[in-house]
């Protein structure tokens, strides 16, 4: 026998022993009684995969609140759909073709005394515009205007740092 | 894995003109995919206990030495087994059941695998505790201790060396080694094609050649 046949003669044997070896350990932890077992939940499993799922009611719960798709339900929930998408559809409209009533009104004054922060409150302010940029340009309208130059004295005494 | 399950009788060789001899986990499983066709649902049922019990043993040889943790082994096993009844419809008559069973166990001890590795990030691993039991689970057919406590040592050293090859070599060594299939077949259960079934195989044995050495 050549050395090389020698070597794979001992390779042989040695897996031969790896299988004789690996049979046992695995046997040792399935004896017939866990084949048993084993084989007894795969049957119970597929009995109950063969049956219909049953959907179990939470206890307490009561029919109409359970079923949820009731006839009022429904036209709530398609009339508050129609409602959002009606406001959607017009807001865009309203966006895409500004007429001249929605651009930006310069402020007029509503009967207040002058020099009231009141009067110089724009009646109308530009519904297109974001609500910040909206206080942002009434406060310029406000202290541009003649009637805010009662506020300087104010502003003069406010510490402010320098830039 | 499941080349040759149960007996040598209930082998499904290919012969050499390419013909099935019909293996009797074939048979069966015909036999049940028919009943199943025919709305006899509670008597295939019964058929497949006979299926199960034919191709159990081996199903778990190979599945334990594979993922190393028996109750993956066995939650493997009946994830294939229920598997192969729920698509019983699918399976081809003209080739061997036991090829198709041994798909469907490949690819439930992979999901269990890929289900531990997930689990495993959360949870440490319990270290060395599986080999542990598995020395002591080591098989001593020499009577005299010392020596039977030598085989358990190297064959500790055997089980620790196969458990670090990689995926694929563990796999496909398992197959050959542990159900004693043969590279075609292995090519069929796993998906690669018989020459890189071979590729792995020899490298496997060429990183296990040390510790095998020692063995005998």
């Amino acid at each position: 026998m050549t050395r090389r046949e020698d070597s794979e003669a001992r390779i042989t044997d040695a897996l031969d022993a790896y299988r004789a070896a690996a049979h046992a350990e695995a046997d040792g932890f399935f004896d017939d009684r866990t084949l048993e077992a084993q084989r007894t939940r795969i049957l119970a499993r597929l009995e109950q995969a063969g049956q219909r799922a049953r959907v179990l009611p939470f206890p307490g719960a009561n029919a109409s609140v359970r079923s949820g798709t009731s006839h009022p339900r429904r036209w709530i929930s398609a009339a508050a759909a129609a409602g959002l998408f009606i406001g959607l559809l017009t807001g865009q409209l309203l966006h895409v073709m500004p007429g001249d009533n929605w651009v930006h009104r310069e402020p007029v004054r509503v009967g207040a005394p002058p020099g009231s922060l009141m009067a110089v409150v724009p009646a109308v302010v530009n519904t297109s515009l974001d609500p910040e940029d909206a206080l942002l340009d009434a406060i310029d309208a406000a202290v541009t205007r003649q009637g805010a130059s009662d506020l300087r004295a104010f502003d003069d005494l406010t510490f402010s740092e320098p830039y | 894995m499941a080349g040759r399950f149960a007996t040598g009788a209930d082998r499904s060789p290919l012969t050499k003109t390419g013909e099935v001899s019909a293996s009797p986990a074939s048979i069966l499983a015909t036999e049940i995919k028919h009943l199943a066709a025919s709305g006899e649902r509670d008597h295939a049922r019964e058929r497949f206990g006979a299926l199960v019990a034919l191709l159990q043993r081996r199903a778990l040889r190979v599945a334990f030495h594979y993922l190393r943790n028996p109750a993956d082994a066995d939650e493997a096993v009946q994830d294939a087994f229920i598997k192969v009844f729920l698509h019983i419809e699918q399976y081809r008559e003209e080739l061997p059941f036991d090829v198709w069973f041994s798909r469907i166990l490949v690819n439930a001890s992979l999901d269990r695998l890929k289900a531990r590795s997930r689990q495993q990030r959360f949870v440490a691993p319990a270290v060395d505790e599986q080999d542990e039991r598995s020395v002591a689970q080591m098989p001593a057919t020499d009577p005299s201790s010392e020596r039977r406590l030598l085989a358990r040592e190297r064959w500790a050293r055997v089980s620790r060396e196969v458990a670090a090859l990689p995926d694929r070599q563990r796999l496909v060594f398992t197959l050959s080694q542990v159900d004693e299939q043969t590279p075609g077949e292995i090519a069929a259960a796993t998906g690669m094609s018989p020459a890189t079934v071979r590729v792995h195989l020899f490298r496997a044995l060429k990183r296990l050649r040390g510790v095998l050495g020692e063995q005998v």
